[in-house]
């Protein structure tokens, strides 16, 4: 997280941008029975990149606030503020974490609206994360908690973007250790983030 | 009095005598302050208000998310500024307020609000605090839907030079403001490249200068006839003077 962009820094991230595009073109095909399906989630994860870049771009070199990537993506569905909660402590995620996590956000946040307990008129959907100090590593806990989906059925048995997202990405990405289980109630997503793993992946942004 | 209840003091003395009670109970209840860093979060969109804020020092904004990760400001809160009082009345919070600069703020909770509330000298003086808040909100309402770039930018100049003298933050006839473009940009609902050319329109026009952070105004009543700016929403009707 620096303070000046360089060209050569711009440059590179305009080939990671593009690198990202290819990967979700790609990826969106999986599972599609339409163009008209293909194009519309092919579009809802391009918003969520651009979200992402509009959010990081106010403040280059500040990372994103990590409130503001789950919040943002919970309004951009147009899910009422009764049925979602987002809280914990002030938190700004590095500019190379960010892209990821906002797309493993827009997927969990999509399935629960198709499948999860967001699908139904009672559901809930609860972002939480706190900070955590294990032998001298401060690591970000953040669950993604699902209630009221009533599930009959394993979601994800289809094994999508989601999860290679959270299950492969995220751990390449960020470092981070995930878990990711069904309940009848949703899907359960824990995510461990070391705060510095080569580079600084987040930083806590209270005095 | 103490520093940190002063511009408070000065701000709410604008519309009606405090009065030494009036003075003392805002000091007593300035008993949590903290200090918040450049972009650090007072309260979040969807959050409930568990309390309220007073600047002391720092520029702080209100601002409203937009799905597609852009946001637009609705609001400065400038030293001296108080929030609406009652803004416990609502489950939670329809806008985010964070600091700009380096921010330091009085952290006042519904018990400390009633019991303000209930000091004579203070009530009429936060009831007004609360309605001068929408008015101002009305005039942006304008800003932003009737005037153009121009105007927009040099309205927000006069009205931000008004409030900060309101406080005794401007030496003659300049005073700090510690926006980026972008942030002026999210506030007056122009891109970048618009403020920019507003700003180097103001700057050839002799009106104005705004470099580094530093505004200084050269010729305030022809600025505020170009930004067709009355200060009379403000409703500072009480003189500084008068304020002792």
């Amino acid at each position: 997280m620096t303070a000046q962009t360089t060209p050569r820094e711009y440059q590179h991230q305009l080939r990671s941008l593009f690198a990202v595009l290819r990967t979700l073109v790609r990826h969106t095909k999986e599972g599609r029975t339409s163009v008209e399906e293909y194009a519309a989630h092919l579009e809802g994860r391009i918003g969520a990149l651009a979200r992402v870049h509009e959010i990081l771009m106010r403040a280059p070199g500040e990372g994103a606030d990590l409130y503001e990537l789950v919040y943002g993506e919970f309004i951009s569905q147009v899910i009422p503020e009764t049925s979602f909660l987002a809280s914990g402590p002030e938190v700004r995620i590095a500019p190379r974490s960010a892209t990821a996590l906002t797309l493993a956000f827009h997927e969990l946040t999509v399935n629960a609206l198709t499948h999860g307990a967001l699908s139904t008129a009672t559901g809930r959907a609860e972002v939480t994360w706190n900070i955590e100090t294990l032998s001298g590593e401060s690591w970000l806990n953040l669950d993604w908690k699902e209630f009221g989906a009533g599930l009959p059925q394993d979601p994800l048995a289809t094994k999508g973007f989601g999860n290679e997202l959270i299950e492969r990405m995220l751990p390449y990405e960020l470092s981070a250790r995930t878990t990711l289980s069904t309940t009848r109630e949703g899907i359960y997503v824990q995510l461990q983030i070391p705060a510095i793993a080569g580079n600084i992946i987040w930083r806590h942004a209270a005095v | 009095m103490n520093g940190l209840t002063s511009r408070l003091a000065l701000r709410l003395e604008r519309y009606s005598a405090l009065g030494s009670e009036g003075k003392q109970a805002l000091e007593n209840e300035a008993l949590e302050v903290r200090r918040y860093a450049s972009r650090d979060s007072l309260v979040r969109q969807g959050a409930p208000a568990e309390r309220i804020f007073a600047i002391v020092e720092g520029f702080a904004c209100r601002y409203k998310l937009l799905p597609d990760g852009r946001r637009q400001n609705i609001g400065f809160m400038l030293p001296g500024d108080l929030c609406d009082t009652r803004t416990f009345a609502l489950p939670f919070m329809d806008h985010s307020i964070a600091a700009i600069s380096n921010v330091q703020a009085i952290q006042l909770s519904v018990d400390a609000v009633r019991r303000l509330e209930s000091v004579p000298g203070l009530a009429q003086a936060l009831v007004r605090n609360s309605l001068v808040e929408q008015s101002i909100a009305r005039e942006w309402m304008i800003n932003v839907g009737y005037r153009t770039s121009f105007e927009r930018l040099s309205h927000l100049l006069c009205e931000l030079f008004e409030r900060l003298q309101a406080v005794g933050l401007t030496r003659a006839n300049a005073c700090e403001i510690p926006l980026t473009q972008t942030e002026i940009a999210d506030t007056l609902a122009l891109s970048a490249v618009h403020v920019n050319t507003a700003l180097m329109e103001l700057r050839r026009s002799g009106l104005v200068t705004f470099q580094s952070k530093q505004l200084v105004i050269h010729d305030y009543p022809t600025l505020k006839r170009a930004a067709g700016f009355d200060p009379a929403y403000l409703y500072f009707t009480r003189t500084a003077e008068a304020a002792d």
